[in-house]
Formats: C-alpha cells, sequence, structure tokens
C-alpha cells in the first residue's frame, strides 16, 4: 500500500481543491495516468498517477479542499516488485528518507512534496507528526490570546530535560552597566537597596562602592590598583605641574557671613554666586589677582576680563569651569551660570572653551564639610578662593558673645605675582563685602 | 466591518480600493495584469480597471522603477511590482542611486511617491532566487522607506500608507504567507514607522517582522508552556526602525532576541541591536541574540527549513538570554581556531 | 586589442519576410539557398539521430513534468515544442564550445552529457546546479533573465585572447530581449567581435506575455541595429537550426565574430508547473502551433526518405522510455543535501565567521532529540 500525500503544486501553496476526478475507487491505473484536475491558488493542473496499481482510497471528495501534505489516495501496488514499474524505484527512495538528514517528517511509506509542509522544521517532530491543519486557532498564552495556524505549537523534545523556569527576580527601576552589577554581585550588594547618582537612575560605582559597606562582610583585599585614567589622569598632571612649577602661599580670614547667608536664603543668588560677587569686586581693586605669570618670557599678562573658574567635583575627577567676562554679572545670573557649569560638568558636557578659559578660581570645599586647606592653583592661575564651611560659632558681633555663621576664607596665591600684602587686601576686602553685604552698594 | 482575506487577497484589496480612491494610481510590473501576478495579487486589476491603469510592462526590471521616476515626475503614484526578491538587482541603481535621492539632490522640489511591492522570504520550496530576503541592502539606503508585512490587515493598512506616502516605499510581502488567511478591516491605514507589539511578556523580547512575525509568535506561546513570558514586536518598518518601541520593551524584559530570515552580517538586526545597545545597555540583562538566516546565499530549498529561523531556534535564542541550557552550553569553539571545524 | 567594428549592413538579417525553413510541415525538403550548403552531410541516419534525440528530449521532460505533479520535483519549467530550437543547434556544438544558457534548456543538458541523477537534483531544490560546469562546458542554469549572455561574450572574448578554437553559445527567451543585460551583450559582441552566438528560443511568451510587449519588430531585426547579422529561423524545424547553427559556428570561428539566431518557436506548455497558461492565451492558438510541431515533420520526413518509420519509432521510444526511467528514478533516489552543506563552497577559504556558524548549527541539531 503506498499512500499519496498532495504535494505543493505551486510555489508556498497550503492547501489546494479537488475538481473532479478521473478514476475511481478500484480502478487499475498505469504511471502517469491523469487521475484527477485539481485547482490551486495558481491554476487547475491535471495530477498524473505516481503508481501503476489499483486505486485503493480516494481520501476526499470532488469539491473538497484538501491541505498540502495530507493524504490524498491510496494505491495498492502489490507485492510483487516487476508488476510495477516504479516500485523498484520507489522502495529504496522510501527506506533512504529515515537516514537522511533532510527534512524529518516524510514519514517512510509515503510519498511527499520535497518542499512540503509549511513551517516544519528539522527539529519540529511535534509539528511534522500533526498534518497541517492550517484552521486558525485561539491560543492561550500567560498574556491573553495569539491566533496560530497550524494547530498549538510546540517545542521540539531535547536532549535534556528541560529544566523549570523561575523569574529570578522582579526588576527593579535601578539600571547599572554590567560591569558595576558585576561589581554590586561581587560584594553582595543589592542594587535596588543603593541609591542611584547617575542620570536615568543609574547606579555608578561610586553608588556601589560606597554603598551599606558594614553590611557587607566581604573580605577587603589589602589594597588594591586601579588604573588611573581620563580626568583625573589629567588633573593629576594638572596639579603636579602647579605643585612644583609655581611658588605658592597662602591667607586665611575667618568671617561672619551671617548676613550674607541670610541674603542667600531670601532672595534668588545662591552663597556662592554671592560670595563671588564678593571676589569680583575685590579683583578691581587688586586686578593681579587675575593676571598669568609667563614664567619662560618672564611676562606678566593680565587681563580685561575676570573669567571666573568654578572647580567642580565630578564622578570622573576635578574640573574647572569658566564663568566668563563675570565681573559684568549680577548675583542672580551668577547663580544661574555656576548651577550650569556644575550639571555640564557632571554631564561632561562642557566645551574646551568653558574647561580652559578661567583666570581666577572659587573652590567651595566647605560641601566637604571642611574649614579650609590650601588649595593649588589652576595652572595658568594667580589665585584660588577656597570657601570652607559655613559653621554656627560663637562670636564677637557688636561686642557681645552670640551665636555667629563663620566661614573660613582661604587664599592661596602665586608668590611671584602676589606679596603678601596684596593677597591680605584681597582677602580683606572679600571679608568685609562677605561680612557687610551692604558694603557692596558703595564699592 | 471585517472580512477574511488571505494575505495576497489583502494586497489585492489594497491596491484596488487606491486605484479606486486616486486616478493617479498605476500599477506596472511583468505579468501582473492579464495574468494577474505569479501570485495573483492582482488578480482581476486590469479587468476592472484597464491595460492602461495596470501595465503588463516588458521585461525589464530597471525600466520597470526607471520609467516609474519619469512618471512620478509628472504626479502619477505607481505601484511597481518586481516579481520576486531575487530578480531585484537589475533595478539596484534605479531604487539606491536614483529614486532615492531625488527629493534631497532637487532640495526637496520633487516627489517621488513610487511604491515597490516586492515578494519576498522562503519557505516556499522553490528554487534558486526565489526565496530571498534583499531587505537591508535598501535599508541602507537613505531616502527610501523600507516596510514590511505579517498578517493579511498589516499587508492592507501598510500598503494603503505605501502608496499615499509622497516617499518612495518598498513594500516586502511575506510571499510564504501569501495564503494564510486574516481577518482585514479596509478602514484602517497604518503609518509607515511604529512597531507592532502583538504579544505582550515579562522575561524576553522577541524583535521580528515580515515571516517571522508568526514563527515569533507561535515560539511565544510554546514558551508558555514552560511559564516563560515572550513579548513579540513586529517591526513593521525596517527603515526607518522604530527604536523607541523595542527600547521601551528592553527597559521591561532586559532581554532581547532579534529574527529575520534575511542573513545576519549587517542587517535589521545589526542595526536594531546596535540601536538598543546605545539607548538600553544598562537595561540589558544579557547579550542580544539573532536568529536569522546563516552568512551564505540562499541554500537549496530542501535544506532552507535548517537556514530560517525556526520556533526551536528562536527558544534555543531565549534559553541563551535567560541563562538557560541552551544547544551553546557546552560548545567548544577551540576548533575554530585551528580551522578543524570541518 | 585592437578593435574593428564593420560598417552595418542593411542586408545582415535573413529571414524577416519568413522564417528560414528547409522541412515543411508535411516532411516536404525545400530548397534554401542560405541553408543548404551547410546540410551536405545530413542524410537518413543523421536525421534519424536529431529524431531520436528530440523524442528523448521530449520525453524527459513529460516525466519532469509529471514528476513535479507528483511531488518528486518541486518545480519544472517544460520545454514541450522547443525541442527542434534545442537540438538542431546542440548537435552543432563542437565538444570544445560553451554553453550558456537559461534555466529551460533541458535539452542542451541531456546533449552535452549532464548526468540525469545530478540533473534531476536541481529541480529537486536539492541543488543549485545539476552538473560540473567545466566538465559539460556548459555554465550553471540561469535564473536571472539574459544575465548568461554577458557572461558567454566574456567567455569568447577570453578564449579569442587566448587564441582558443572555442565559440560560446548563449542561449535566452524572447522576453530576455528586454533586459539591459542582453543588449549590453550585443554591443560587446559587437565592439568585441567576439566568437559568440546569440540564440533566441522566442517560444512567443515571457511567462503571461506574449512576445509584441517585448518588441514591434521582428527580434532578429534588433542585433543588426548592433552590427551583429541575424538569422529568423523556424525553430520547429531541426534542419534549418542546424543549418544556421553550423553557419554562425562557422563565422564565430572564422573569425568574422558573433552571429544571431532567432528561433521561431513555441512553449506549449506552461510557463513552469505553477503557471496557468490558460488565463493568458486560447486553445486555439496552442492548437496551431501542435500542427507544426518538430517532431512530426521530422517523421514525414524521414518516410519520405523511405525509412522503416516502425523501427525508427520503436528504437527512439526504447531509448525515450529507458531516459524516463532513469530520471524517474534519479529523481525517486536523489541523495537530498545535508543541511551542513549550506555553509560549504561561500568561499575559497572558509572565514571563521562562517565555520563558528556551521559549528552551532551543528550543535543546534544535535540539541534535538531525535535529530541527526
Amino acid at each position: 500500500m503506498k499512500t499519496f500525500l498532495l504535494p505543493d503544486l505551486g510555489e508556498g501553496l497550503t492547501d489546494s481543491e479537488i475538481v473532479a476526478w478521473k478514476v475511481a475507487e478500484g480502478d487499475t491505473v498505469e504511471l502517469n495516468q491523469p487521475l484527477a484536475d485539481i485547482e490551486t491558488a495558481k491554476a487547475v493542473v491535471e495530477l498524473p498517477s505516481p503508481y501503476e496499481g489499483t486505486i485503493a482510497k480516494l481520501h476526499a471528495g470532488e469539491g473538497e479542499t484538501v491541505d498540502v501534505g495530507a493524504p490524498l489516495i491510496d494505491f495498492d501496488v502489490g507485492g510483487d516488485d516487476s508488476a510495477a514499474p516504479t516500485a523498484d524505484a520507489s522502495a529504496p527512495a522510501d527506506e533512504q528518507v529515515p537516514d537522511a538528514p533532510g527534512p524529518v517528517g516524510d514519514e517512510p511509506d509515503v510519498v511527499t512534496a520535497p518542499a512540503s509542509a509549511p513551517e516544519t522544521n528539522l527539529a519540529a517532530e511535534a509539528e511534522a507528526a500533526a498534518p497541517a491543519d492550517d484552521k486558525p486557532e485561539k491560543v492561550s498564552v500567560l498574556v491573553g490570546h495569539i491566533t496560530v495556524h497550524g494547530g498549538k505549537p510546540t517545542r521540539a523534545k531535547r536532549t535534556w530535560d528541560a529544566e523549570p523556569f523561575e523569574r529570578a527576580e522582579v526588576r527593579g527601576p535601578n539600571r547599572a552597566m554590567p560591569p558595576v552589577r558585576k561589581l554590586a554581585k561581587d560584594r553582595g550588594v543589592d542594587l535596588q537597596s543603593v541609591r542611584p547618582s547617575g542620570a536615568d537612575g543609574l547606579v555608578t560605582r561610586a553608588d556601589v562602592e560606597g554603598h551599606g559597606v558594614a553590611s557587607a562582610p566581604v573580605a577587603a583585599p589589602a589594597s588594591t590598583r586601579t588604573k588611573v585614567t581620563g580626568l583625573r589622569k589629567h588633573t593629576a598632571a594638572a596639579m603636579t605641574q602647579s605643585a612644583l612649577t609655581v611658588p605658592h602661599a597662602a591667607t586665611f580670614h575667618q568671617v561672619d557671613v551671617t548676613e550674607t547667608l541670610a541674603l542667600a536664603k531670601s532672595g534668588d543668588a545662591s552663597f556662592l554666586a554671592l560670595a563671588s560677587r564678593a571676589i569680583l569686586l575685590a579683583t578691581k581693586r587688586w586686578p593681579d589677582v587675575t593676571a598669568a605669570f609667563h614664567a619662560d618670557t618672564n611676562e606678566l599678562e593680565r587681563f580685561a576680563h575676570v573669567n571666573l573658574g568654578i572647580a567642580v567635583s565630578t564622578d570622573r575627577g576635578l574640573v574647572v569651569a569658566s564663568v566668563d567676562a563675570a565681573e559684568a554679572m549680577d548675583a542672580v545670573e551668577l547663580t544661574a551660570q555656576i548651577k550650569d557649569r556644575a550639571v555640564r560638568a557632571r554631564e561632561g558636557s562642557l566645551t574646551m572653551a568653558e574647561l580652559t578659559s578661567s583666570n581666577i578660581t572659587i573652590s567651595n570645599v566647605g560641601v566637604f564639610g571642611v574649614d579650609g586647606g590650601i588649595p593649588i592653583l589652576n595652572p595658568g592661575e594667580s589665585a584660588i578662593i577656597a570657601l570652607g564651611a559655613i559653621r554656627r560659632l560663637p562670636w564677637n558681633h557688636a561686642d557681645e558673645i552670640v551665636l555667629r555663621d563663620v566661614c573660613t576664607v582661604t587664599v592661596s596665591f602665586d608668590h611671584r605675582v602676589l606679596d603678601g600684602r596684596e593677597a591680605a587686601g584681597f582677602l580683606a576686602d572679600i571679608a568685609a563685602v562677605l561680612e557687610q553685604p551692604s558694603l557692596a552698594l558703595a564699592r | 466591518m471585517t472580512e477574511t482575506l488571505t494575505l495576497a487577497k489583502a494586497v489585492n484589496s489594497a491596491l484596488a480600493d487606491s486605484l479606486e480612491g486616486d486616478d493617479r494610481v498605476l500599477l506596472m510590473g511583468e505579468d501582473i495584469g492579464k495574468l494577474g501576478g505569479v501570485f495573483r495579487v492582482t488578480d482581476g486589476l486590469q479587468d476592472r480597471f484597464g491595460p492602461q491603469r495596470v501595465i503588463d510592462s516588458p521585461l525589464a526590471e530597471s525600466a520597470i522603477i526607471g520609467t516609474a521616476i519619469g512618471m512620478s515626475y509628472r504626479g502619477f503614484r505607481v505601484v511597481a511590482e518586481i516579481q520576486f526578491d531575487g530578480f531585484i538587482y537589475p533595478a539596484f541603481d534605479q531604487i539606491v542611486a536614483q529614486v532615492a535621492k531625488l527629493r534631497y539632490r532637487s532640495q526637496g522640489r520633487v516627489s517621488m511617491p513610487l511604491t515597490i511591492r516586492v515578494p519576498f522570504g522562503g519557505a516556499i520550496g522553490s528554487v534558486e532566487h526565489h526565496s530571498e530576503s534583499p531587505e537591508s541592502y535598501f535599508a541602507h539606503t537613505a531616502g527610501l522607506r523600507v516596510v514590511t508585512a505579517s498578517t493579511p490587515q498589516e499587508a492592507y493598512s501598510t500598503l494603503r500608507a505605501a502608496i499615499q506616502s509622497d516617499d518612495p516605499v518598498l513594500f516586502f510581502e511575506p510571499k510564504g504567507k501569501y495564503y494564510t488567511k486574516g481577518e482585514v478591516d479596509r478602514s484602517i491605514v497604518r503609518d509607515l514607522e511604529t512597531a507592532n507589539v502583538v504579544a505582550s511578556g515579562r522575561d524576553v523580547t522577541i524583535a521580528a517582522y515580515g515571516p517571522t512575525v508568526d514563527t515569533a509568535l507561535r515560539a511565544a506561546v510554546a514558551a508558555a508552556d514552560e511559564g516563560i513570558e515572550v513579548e513579540v514586536i513586529d517591526l513593521r518598518s525596517i527603515s526607518p526602525l522604530d527604536v523607541d518601541t523595542v527600547v521601551e520593551s528592553v527597559r521591561r524584559t532586559g532581554r532581547l532576541v532579534v529574527t529575520h530570515e534575511a542573513p545576519a552580517e549587517s542587517s535589521v538586526s545589526s542595526e536594531l541591536i546596535a540601536s538598543v545597545a546605545e539607548r538600553a545597555f544598562a537595561h540589558l540583562e544579557a547579550a542580544p541574540e539573532r536568529v536569522t538566516g546563516y552568512d551564505t546565499p540562499y541554500p537549496p530549498s530542501a535544506v532552507e527549513h535548517d537556514y530560517l529561523p525556526s520556533l526551536d531556534r528562536l527558544l534555543d535564542a531565549v534559553d541563551r538570554t535567560l541563562g538557560r541550557r541552551n544547544s551553546r552550553t557546552d560548545l567548544d569553539y577551540s576548533a575554530l581556531t585551528t580551522g578543524a571545524a570541518r | 586589442m585592437s578593435i574593428t567594428v564593420p560598417a552595418p549592413d542593411p542586408e545582415l538579417a535573413a529571414g524577416l519576410d519568413g522564417p528560414l525553413t528547409v522541412l515543411d510541415l508535411d516532411g516536404t525538403r525545400l530548397p534554401s539557398e542560405l541553408l543548404d550548403p551547410h546540410l551536405r552531410d545530413i542524410d537518413e541516419h543523421a536525421l534519424t539521430n536529431l529524431y531520436v534525440d528530440m523524442v528523448r528530449v521530449r520525453r524527459l521532460d513529460t516525466e519532469a513534468f509529471a514528476l513535479t505533479r507528483q511531488g518528486q520535483l518541486v518545480l519544472w519549467p517544460p520545454l514541450l515544442g522547443q525541442e527542434a530550437a534545442q537540438v538542431g543547434p546542440a548537435r552543432a556544438l563542437g565538444e570544445q564550445d560553451w554553453v550558456f544558457g537559461s534555466y529551460r534548456e533541458h535539452g542542451f543538458a541531456l546533449l552535452r552529457g549532464a548526468d540525469m541523477g545530478e540533473f534531476a537534483r536541481i529541480w529537486k531544490a536539492y541543488a543549485h546546479s545539476g552538473w560540473d560546469p567545466r566538465e559539460i562546458r556548459m555554465a550553471p542554469s540561469q535564473i536571472i533573465i539574459g544575465a548568461q549572455t554577458l557572461h558567454g561574450v566574456g567567455y569568447a572574448m577570453a578564449a579569442k585572447m587566448d587564441g582558443a578554437d572555442e565559440v560560446a553559445l548563449t542561449t535566452f527567451g524572447d522576453g530576455a530581449t528586454s533586459e539591459g543585460d542582453v543588449n549590453e551583450a550585443l554591443v560587446w559582441a559587437s565592439t568585441f567581435q567576439a566568437p559568440v552566438v546569440f540564440l533566441c528560443q522566442n517560444n512567443q511568451y515571457a511567462i503571461s506575455e506574449p512576445v509584441h510587449v517585448q518588441s514591434g519588430v521582428p527580434l532578429a531585426l534588433r542585433p543588426t541595429g548592433f552590427g551583429i547579422p541575424s538569422m529568423r529561423v523556424d525553430g520547429n524545424d531541426v534542419l534549418a537550426m542546424h543549418a544556421a547553427a553550423r553557419i554562425a559556428f562557422d563565422r564565430a570561428r572564422a573569425g568574422d565574430g558573433p552571429t544571431f539566431i532567432e528561433a521561431v518557436t513555441y512553449r506549449r506548455g506552461p510557463h513552469t508547473t505553477t503557471d496557468d497558461p490558460k488565463r493568458y492565451r486560447d486553445e486555439a492558438e496552442v492548437e496551431a502551433w501542435i500542427a507544426k510541431d518538430p517532431i512530426d515533420r521530422v517523421e514525414r520526413a524521414l518516410e519520405r526518405m523511405g525509412a522503416n518509420m516502425e523501427a525508427v519509432r520503436a528504437e527512439a521510444k526504447i531509448r525515450a522510455d529507458q531516459l524516463a526511467k532513469e530520471f524517474r528514478a534519479a529523481a525517486e533516489h536523489a541523495v537530498p543535501p545535508v543541511a551542513d552543506e549550506i555553509f560549504d563552497n561561500v568561499y575559497a577559504q572558509p572565514t571563521r565567521r562562517l565555520e563558528r556558524q556551521r559549528l552551532e548549527h551543528r550543535a543546534f541539531v544535535s540539541s534535538i532529540e531525535g535529530a541527526k
């Protein structure tokens, strides 16, 4: 018995209709004898018999639609090979199929179109076993329904038992780059418990390193070495150059900034901007604080404008961002400009000009909670002002000991350009305005 | 009002409605008139609209596109048919060097509202040059819109939009799905650049287009048996790519598998994965995977099912993104360095 | 290379007022001043051989057609009706010559000696090529319309540069004459006076499109504009085709450059097994061409020559049936490709990228229970 499956008579057809049978069950047929007219989506074609033998069964009636790959005719071809010219040809071919690594699903005892059953593949035994039933079918998935064709799809069996799937974790809002994720994993830090400092909720390496150190009893190595790159490397070189080539000197002044602070709290100008105004006023009286000393030519270069550098600490290192021609700005505008520089410094979007044009720098070291220190000059500049933390201290104010807001202001300077008298005068002028902001009106 | 149509018939309806709605629309191609196209996609259109509007062209692909450009100068909206994907190359110059650039070259003064229909993809058991996926060649060219369809509804709605567009559009029709049926609402006309999320899931995103959308959906159904939720995105437009929709999905799932029949090298998956890496890198829980045709010519179709993305290959990739055991878990690549893979 | 282009000759085309014919429908031998000198050695024996060739080619074609309907082949482009247009020129080819044909050249493939087992593999979609091109000196079948004509011209140019006694025959259909490639091939053949023969089998249809969609003038007139001599020949007359091909090959071998032959014939079957010609042409038209059958008229000619037709027919049938049986067995026994072959022969030197994919594909296949 041979079962003939409907082949794909066009290119990519899924079914065909039986227009007319030219034979009946029980008829004896010759090889290539016309058996039926079949209509595909493309044409009406004649089907010649693939065997010599007797028609045992017609699987479909006239007018019926048959799927490609479905049984169409059973032939009784007899057991005698010599009786059927094709028997010797077809039998070995049949036997070859199981060994052939081509598309499986062509069962040994049937003849099919080599390009049968759309959507089968080498592996899809399950699909091949189920004859193409292309009725659309609604299949339940975890979320809603999907309409699929050809029965419910299933996966081929693999050579191992499928492990049950367990959803590892609920993905929280915090994200991190893969190396940071690894760091967190290595340190036993749950990313979702870290406060992200990066843009778009990104947890940075520093966030992980600074997170719950105590709660993570991971044996820390005695020391680690990390390659210094990028901005940090650049800063290191610049500071070294400055410290080694410029004779630094410094002077300090504790200043009662109560009134300036009150002004900052009540108005639109930040304390840093108001302090900057005080500095800018002082530069008018001491213009050489913004000059640059050129050791190679022994020249002093003086500038038309005060380009006020704002020192900003970022993840990648320290940068000094310039607010050019700052002397012309009021405190409100300076507030905006300083904020802009800080934000963009952290984004890394400052221009090269903004990173290199300052001629005097202010550094608000107070944000780190310290009172002061001796800042190293930004290369090429002659003065840098450090503002310490503002503390409530007992203070002699109008001859009474009261609590006042006090800040230590430090000026580091290039001793080749400025001497102690000028630096002290500059600092005293700054202090005077900070103590009594109304003085600014007079200066 | 919906009707049940095969994808081929949905394309036919979109062409008919476009011809009906705008008398400047005309069709041109080999065998599209009297024969009704080799896939019968244009069946009956010449009878209905006449040989002046449904033109049986001489056998010359470069001329089909080149003359359509000339017609576009006079304001016709030509829908040109390239009979099979593998036959498009003689027209390559007219497409990538001519029609793609005319708006740009004319400082916006010339519109080329040309639609180029191309049956593409395999799984039809055919001979050489009849099963290819050449879309990336065109996606690489600025000025061309390259879109696909995955269902009869998408075929109808997207083709209507393509014909209405003032840009040259390559419309790739999944010929292996021509005879699959689906509901079509002819009042829907889609845009040409948004992807569809066609199945929702939390665990992994599969991005597909054209014929592989169905494979991805079937994979999603099979994956559900194992408790894995697969989100399936039908990209629809290959150029421009709707990266936003994919990024939004990947931000939720953290995993991405891209599938298409075209080879992987310099392909849609190359572009999509690069874009997702640029925009959602920190959201990826695993390296993106792709399940595509291999980097070979389209093979003899007797082995095309090994070449084409399949449900099982897709789920194998899904397992990789989920860190589950998969076919490459124990794969020893060391043979490659010694050239002993063969 | 020095280039000499002959002046256009208005007399370049022969047969424009009626295809050149030497065998009438009733088998009568018609005189032809142009062709007769090239048929002097064709006796009853030689004509019988051409007859048997045509019967075998037709039998191969009809068996393959049936095998496609039976699902054994995926596709078949039948040549029924075009036997003479292929057998005549194929038997004029020298052993050393090359053929650059389309996808309907089963007659050429058979007569060039293609192994039927390998040949069947093309149409089972088991392989892209069904013979060794270098062994039978015939390029792989070409599906992209007209592309092979340029290859034929290039081969001929190279043969000329090498001083080889080789001619390239490139054959294509009426539809192909619209393609840029074919027109460019004519330019190059003319410019470089390449030893190439253009055989256009005008079977009246490019799938559904009648030849007048491609050309308002006889196709044989076209090459004259390129300076290429041309003959319009009855493509159902195997002797006329044989003689015309001999003329063209002789010219090429003599250094006289390219020749164009339009074989006026008819494709009686569909374009391929997936086509439905009833949609675009009348049955009466087909009937008219059946009356011009290329095999029938040779039978009549042989009868007129006094051949024992009963014996000739019996002999032809035995050989044709043998071929059909051989081809059916080949189709049914053909060894399918293994998936691993997908990765073979993409490059001369295997690339690491592709070998990696091969390895991954193997791993995938072996991960499936029961697969090999």
